[in-house]
């Protein structure tokens, strides 16, 4: 019987070390559309945690009535009910919001960050813990789209939620706004990770090194 | 033949559950989608032509057309057309005067231009905005608060409208105390997006002339 | 004429993956090789027209006239992905070079946003069957275009100095975010 890792774990590795954007170069495409402004970027992020969440619950419940050979297509259409009910949901009470995000809010049922989780975590473990795993994967996709979507909102449109935080004499640069500045602004955020992640990874190692060392002499 | 049967009623129940669940969501949300929807619509005209009761005259071909009445008096038309502009289509509503020979505002629904140059045709009543905005293209005479069509439609004179005849042009370089009634300044670095909202005014008006004298020459 | 527009439109001005960010994923992830970004590309192209004249079929025979506007989300997705299994098997039976370039890129193209996302603007914009067959076309070539251009850049960057951070998905999104300012200049081309 192999050690279970700590709940705290399983939540804390979707914010960091299994950022489904920065690490696992998941669900790209609303990362890049929808990031237009920070609100976007929370609210696409709010809409796909909550179906993660809903359909890794699901999922788990069930996972011992599905037969493997379906378990794909059983996947597909559970994720796509809650899409749909999300997507509904948000044309009749946010409205706004709703079209701003426009077709990507749809688009969620293929985002491969949802179908991953299920085949990956929530098809093999119990509800509460699936629902840990979604509830940080879906955490750290929402902050990476919330930072991405400051990022180009700042810097395209010089305010962040609304509020304006650039002073009056900022020219505005529309590229940030375009496809364009959302490649760029990704490309940059992904090698800010990847050095932090490298960082990490030298401090550890040295920590190591010098761990063994000291067990050597003592 | 045991797994075969499991297959399957895993199927049709997951089926099942997804079909109910949608049915319910999607009697409860039509409802407010479509109060959502009506409420936007008549806010615009609303703020289009200032009225009591509308009535809708024409639905067809893409053109929607409404009379504005304040008790018995006719107090505009409102045009609801879209045509294709930069980068998608541009969904836009125009006032009329009751006779329908002038152009007394302008409201864009719904459009996909460059943010900041394209949007420029979004500019309605924010006069504050356009005014304190870090462009001043095509700015430079006195703004007059009262009407509410987009600084580039300000017809210059006073009283002076655009002419809903359908023959409107998109125009460089000039000031707008030199623009005629059938000239429409086109916004910097934004050609594209100037002489689509235009081409769509242009084709709004000729389309309801169009039905209306099909219609039977209502007046 | 109004197809070419069409065609034109979904394949230049509008490419799906440079200016509508769908097919993401693939488009990072399978552009290393010019050879391979092709064959994706082929292969996505394929899907793209059978599953836009299915889901056509669908929204107008079915989703329409039941009112059952509701179920596109979960129908489409459902035609996709039967769409890619029954493609799979048919070029395995039929073609097995050919099946060994494509099979292992066929089940990704199921979670490709750019097939759902291309059957969900057809259907937004309410076009007619040809046109939809059109539009697909465009916007496949459009895709393939744009992946095959990135595998070359890419295969040149190979011999580049490429800062260690910044190597695989970093600089792929900076040499992409050049490719669609490129791109937007196409836009605004008039076909009529």
């Amino acid at each position: 019987m192999s050690k279970k890792t700590s709940i705290a774990t399983e939540f804390l590795k979707g914010l960091w070390d299994q950022n489904p954007v920065l690490r696992a170069l998941l669900g790209l495409c609303p990362t890049l559309a929808v990031t237009t402004s920070a609100v976007n970027g929370l609210g696409m992020g709010a809409a796909t945690t909550f179906v993660l969440l809903c359909a890794s619950l699901m999922i788990s419940l069930l996972r011992k009535a599905i037969p493997s050979q379906v378990r794909i297509a059983s996947f597909i259409v559970v994720i796509a009910t809650f899409v749909t009910i999300v997507d509904l949901s948000m044309k009749a009470v946010l409205p706004e919001l709703s079209k701003s995000l426009g077709a990507f809010i749809p688009l969620i049922v293929v985002n491969c960050l949802i179908l991953g989780r299920q085949e990956a975590f929530a098809s093999k473990n119990g509800p509460f813990r699936a629902l840990v795993d979604g509830l940080g994967m879906g955490v750290g996709f929402t902050l990476t789209l919330t930072l991405l979507g400051a990022v180009r909102e700042v810097l395209g449109n010089g305010t962040v939620f609304g509020f304006q935080v650039m002073p009056g004499s900022f020219e505005p640069w529309i590229v940030m706004i375009l496809p364009a500045g959302a490649f760029l602004t990704l490309g940059l955020m992904l090698g800010v990770a990847n050095s932090i992640n490298q960082k990490r990874e030298q401090a550890a190692l040295q920590q190591a090194r010098l761990a063994t060392i000291a067990t050597k002499e003592a | 033949m045991k797994t075969t049967l499991q297959m399957l009623a895993t199927l049709i129940v997951v089926g099942m559950f997804s079909g109910g669940a949608l049915s319910l969501v999607n009697d409860w949300a039509s409802p407010l989608i479509e109060a959502n929807q009506a409420k936007i619509r008549d806010e615009a005209i609303r703020f289009l032509v200032p009225g009591e009761t509308t009535e809708e005259v024409v639905a067809q071909d893409g053109l929607t057309a409404w009379k504005v009445f304040t008790g018995e008096e006719l107090q505009g038309w409102v045009l609801q057309y879209s045509g294709n502009g930069f980068q998608d289509k541009i969904d836009i509503m125009i006032a009329l005067d009751p006779e329908r020979q002038e152009i007394r505002g302008l409201k864009v629904l719904d459009d996909s231009e460059t943010p900041g140059l394209g949007t420029w045709i979004r500019l309605n009543a924010d006069h504050e905005a356009a005014l304190t905005a870090k462009d001043d293209r095509n700015l430079g005479d006195e703004v007059d608060d009262s009407k509410n069509y987009p600084l580039q439609f300000f017809a210059y004179g006073e009283g002076q409208h655009l002419s809903a005849a359908g023959d409107l042009k998109v125009v460089k370089g000039k000031k707008r105390s030199q623009l005629g009634t059938t000239e429409v300044q086109s916004i910097t670095a934004a050609t594209i997006s100037s002489v689509a909202i235009v081409d769509i005014i242009n084709g709004a008006v000729v389309k309801l002339n169009e039905l209306l004298a099909a219609q039977g020459g209502v007046s | 004429m109004e197809l070419f527009g069409i065609f034109m439109t979904a394949a230049l001005i509008n490419n799906f993956v440079l200016s509508q960010f769908l097919g993401i994923c693939p488009f990072v992830g399978v552009s290393g090789k010019i050879s391979s970004a092709t064959s994706m590309g082929m292969a996505t192209t394929f899907v793209m027209v059978m599953a836009a004249m299915v889901t056509f079929l669908i929204q107008q025979f079915i989703l329409l006239p039941l009112g059952l506007g509701f179920l596109q989300t979960v129908s489409f997705i459902l035609v996709i992905a039967s769409l890619v299994q029954f493609v799979e098997m048919v070029i395995k039976k039929v073609s097995t070079p050919l099946y060994r370039a494509l099979g292992i890129f066929l089940p990704l193209i199921t979670t490709n946003c750019a097939i759902m996302g291309l059957c969900l603007f057809a259907a937004m914009k309410e076009y007619t069957f040809i046109e939809t067959l059109v539009y697909s076309l465009g916007a496949g070539i459009g895709f393939t275009l744009a992946i095959t251009l990135m595998a070359g850049i890419r295969e040149e960057l190979e011999l580049a100095n490429v800062p260690r951070t910044m190597q695989g998905a970093g600089i792929t999104m900076i040499v992409a975010g050049i490719m669609a300012l490129a791109f937007m200049g196409f836009a605004g081309m008039k076909f009529s």
